[in-house]
């Protein structure tokens, strides 16, 4: 900790809003340490010219437009800048103690369920955004699945963000025996010139199951930092659904750790880059027990001058035993200018392992398959859009929701057309 | 008005070396032509350089369809203006359902006129009917895991669904047993109309017996060496392709 205390107005601003003392104990810690910790360093992105260090939360003030966003779920919550725009929630759920809140709202009425988790966790290595996301935190969304209880059909959340920085954070912590699908939009309302440090955190309690979904699809100037984290009990299982296809400069991490025996995650990424967008993505797969598993299937499209870093990384921690593990990375390139590294790490420190190993493959579009389909009267741009969808078949068929799915497809088409 | 296809003094070279050294050719609507002729005389050069494939540099010469030329079109272009080619090697993609892309296909064609789902779907499943197709044909990804005669019903099927003013089939016939042989000629024999010619292009007189070429052109080093009526395939079936070298053109025999 520094020496001397560094005095931050904003959080005597969350003092003066009689947040509760440990959490204003996080933020000031985060705070005091941000002073001495340096940006993340991805191998093959430069982001210190991003700023993402100078963003400064803003009031959260009513958006310029009203937010016209709307939402089929029956559970929903749609958020701007992390306050609740709206919310609704299927009196049956609401009954067996599913919440699906404001983070604000959580920190009125349940402050009890949110002190265990909120801004607590601290990965090592701690570096200065995660810290500054620690220290600003502001509004965002809590799901709360009490134990037990699954939930056949979809939630939703719908986060809007824009015209200010930004600092939305979302928890959600299943309860042992928990099921449910969590859908989650990210897009940019107003000016889209922002930056933004948002964090996702779910906690999966013992045998719990976790579907989430998160399109982002912010406008092409965000600047953002978008780290996503699970801690995963006993066999607690995880699907991660992510597609990534926003922003102008994007780090985002995606990671799973498998904490206790018996607990499984796959994850289906899709990452698609056009005009000058950069985007470093990272799935990160810690098994830290023994019968963990996991599985990443990872697919990009890149296009323009765009420039992707995709990382997949295993780990097995030493005394990890029988664990299985797999990767595969593919992309498709459609441009001569565009850029993309696929980075594979498994770093394997136990020698029981069942199965581990990689795949990673970048390539272009087969001219022949093309001219094959021009020649049927098929023009270049939906000739280059029939082999996108093609190339993320083996992606799309793995997500049972049709809407995510569609929104993929589209975004797709939105990519090829810039 | 009936389709027409002229083709003038063409010169096509793959990576500078020439291929073909100055094809003429006339098809009207209603014609069936068969160019044939021994292996590695230009005649797949031709199916791909009238489709516009972008290795075939055409040096000297012209393609018109309709009186227009198309020369320097992109086969997209060519597609609109009621082209077709029969592939010898279709293209595999995986992914991609041959439904969704035949009905990609015909919305380009007609691009003012989206076909509605429901109309699109008589259609294909129609000619399916025609040229003996399993009903899940449809659903299974664009020639993906087909087998040879699969490939070249489907593309036969893609002919049906999209009629073009002009067809070409490059070696149709090749790797088929004799009843896909017929269910093909059957096919291409319901769709001939006065609106439709056709450009048979085979190694083997073979696929004639069932589809009665009007002309029959034999393309030697890259030149239309002779051109007749159908009774020239069958002097080549009894006497092959040597004598044409000697009498035709003696310059080719050496």
């Amino acid at each position: 900790m520094a020496e001397t205390l560094v005095h931050n107005p904003y959080l005597t601003r969350c003092r003066e809003k009689g947040e509760p003392a440990w959490l204003l104990e996080r933020r000031e810690d985060a705070w005091q340490a941000s002073q001495s910790l340096a940006l993340p360093r991805p191998e093959k992105t430069a982001i210190d010219r991003w700023g993402l260090e100078q963003a400064l939360p803003g009031h959260a003030a009513a958006p310029q437009t009203a937010v016209e966003v709307r939402s089929d779920a029956g559970t929903h919550l749609i958020t701007w800048n992390g306050a609740v725009q709206s919310a609704q929630i299927d009196p049956a759920l609401a009954e067996l103690g599913v919440l699906l809140i404001g983070i604000d709202q959580a920190m009125g009425q349940h402050p009890e369920l949110l002190e265990p988790y909120l801004a607590s966790h601290i990965l090592a290595p701690d570096h200065l955004l995660a810290a500054l996301h620690r220290t600003y935190l502001q509004g965002g969304h809590l799901l709360y699945v009490p134990a037990g209880v699954e939930i056949d059909t979809p939630l939703e959340i719908i986060s809007a963000l824009g015209q200010e920085d930004a600092y939305p954070h979302t928890l959600v912590v299943l309860e042992r025996q928990a099921k449910v699908t969590l859908v989650m939009t990210e897009l940019s309302i107003g000016s889209s010139a922002i930056r933004v440090n948002s964090a996702f955190e779910a906690f999966l309690g013992e045998g719990s199951f976790l579907r989430y979904a998160t399109v982002q699809k912010l406008g092409a100037e965000v600047r953002a930092f978008q780290p996503r984290l699970a801690h995963l009990a006993r066999d607690a299982r995880m699907e991660w659904i992510v597609a990534q296809a926003g922003g102008g400069r994007v780090l985002t991490t995606n990671q799973t750790l498998l904490e206790e025996e018996g607990a499984s995650a796959e994850s289906y990424a899709v990452f698609l880059g056009a005009g000058d967008q950069v985007l470093d993505f990272q799935t990160k797969m810690n098994h830290w027990a023994s019968h963990t598993s996991s599985d990443m299937d990872s697919k990009g499209v890149m296009t323009g001058r765009a420039k992707a870093v995709y990382t997949g990384f295993t780990e097995i921690k030493k005394g990890a035993h029988g664990c299985a593990s797999w990767q595969k990375e593919k992309t498709l390139m459609l441009s001569d200018e565009c850029r993309v590294d696929l980075i594979p790490a498994l770093w394997i420190y136990d020698d029981d392992v069942q199965k581990a190993g990689h795949a990673a493959a970048a390539g272009r579009v087969n001219p022949e398959q093309l001219y094959y389909l021009m020649s049927r009267g098929i023009r270049e741009k939906d000739a280059l859009l029939l082999l996108v969808t093609g190339f993320l078949a083996t992606i799309l068929d793995r997500i049972p929701l049709a809407d995510v799915r569609d929104a993929i497809s589209e975004l797709a088409a939105e990519t090829i057309a810039r | 008005m009936r389709p027409s296809l002229e083709i003038r003094d063409l010169h096509v070279s793959i990576d500078e070396k020439e291929i073909l050294s100055g094809v003429d050719l006339s098809v009207q609507g209603g014609e069936v032509h068969a160019i044939m002729g021994p292996n590695g005389t230009g005649k797949s050069t031709l199916a791909s350089t009238l489709m516009g494939h972008p290795r075939y540099q055409v040096t000297q010469g012209e393609i018109l369809i309709d009186g227009v030329d198309i020369t320097g079109m992109k086969p997209d272009e060519r597609a609109r203006r009621g082209l077709f080619l029969a592939m010898q090697y279709p293209q595999e993609l995986s992914g991609v359902t041959t439904g969704n892309f035949l009905r990609t296909a015909v919305n380009s064609l007609n691009p003012d006129h989206p076909m509605p789902v429901l109309q699109f779907h008589k259609l294909l499943t129609e000619k399916m009917k025609l040229l003996d197709i399993e009903p899940d044909f449809a659903q299974r990804y664009l020639n993906e895991g087909f087998s040879g005669g699969e490939k070249k019903r489907n593309e036969i099927l893609q002919l049906a669904v999209l009629a073009p003013r002009l067809a070409v089939l490059d070696e149709i016939d090749s790797g088929l047993d004799i009843d896909a042989v017929k269910i093909v000629a059957h096919g291409v024999n319901t769709l001939l109309s006065e609106n439709m010619g056709v450009i048979i292009i085979t190694h083997y007189e073979r696929i004639l017996r069932y589809v009665k070429p009007h002309f029959v052109h034999i393309l030697i080093g890259g030149k239309v060496a002779v051109s007749g009526g159908p009774e020239l395939a069958d002097e080549l079936e009894a006497r092959g392709y040597d004598w044409i070298k000697t009498e035709a053109d003696p310059a080719l025999a050496e």
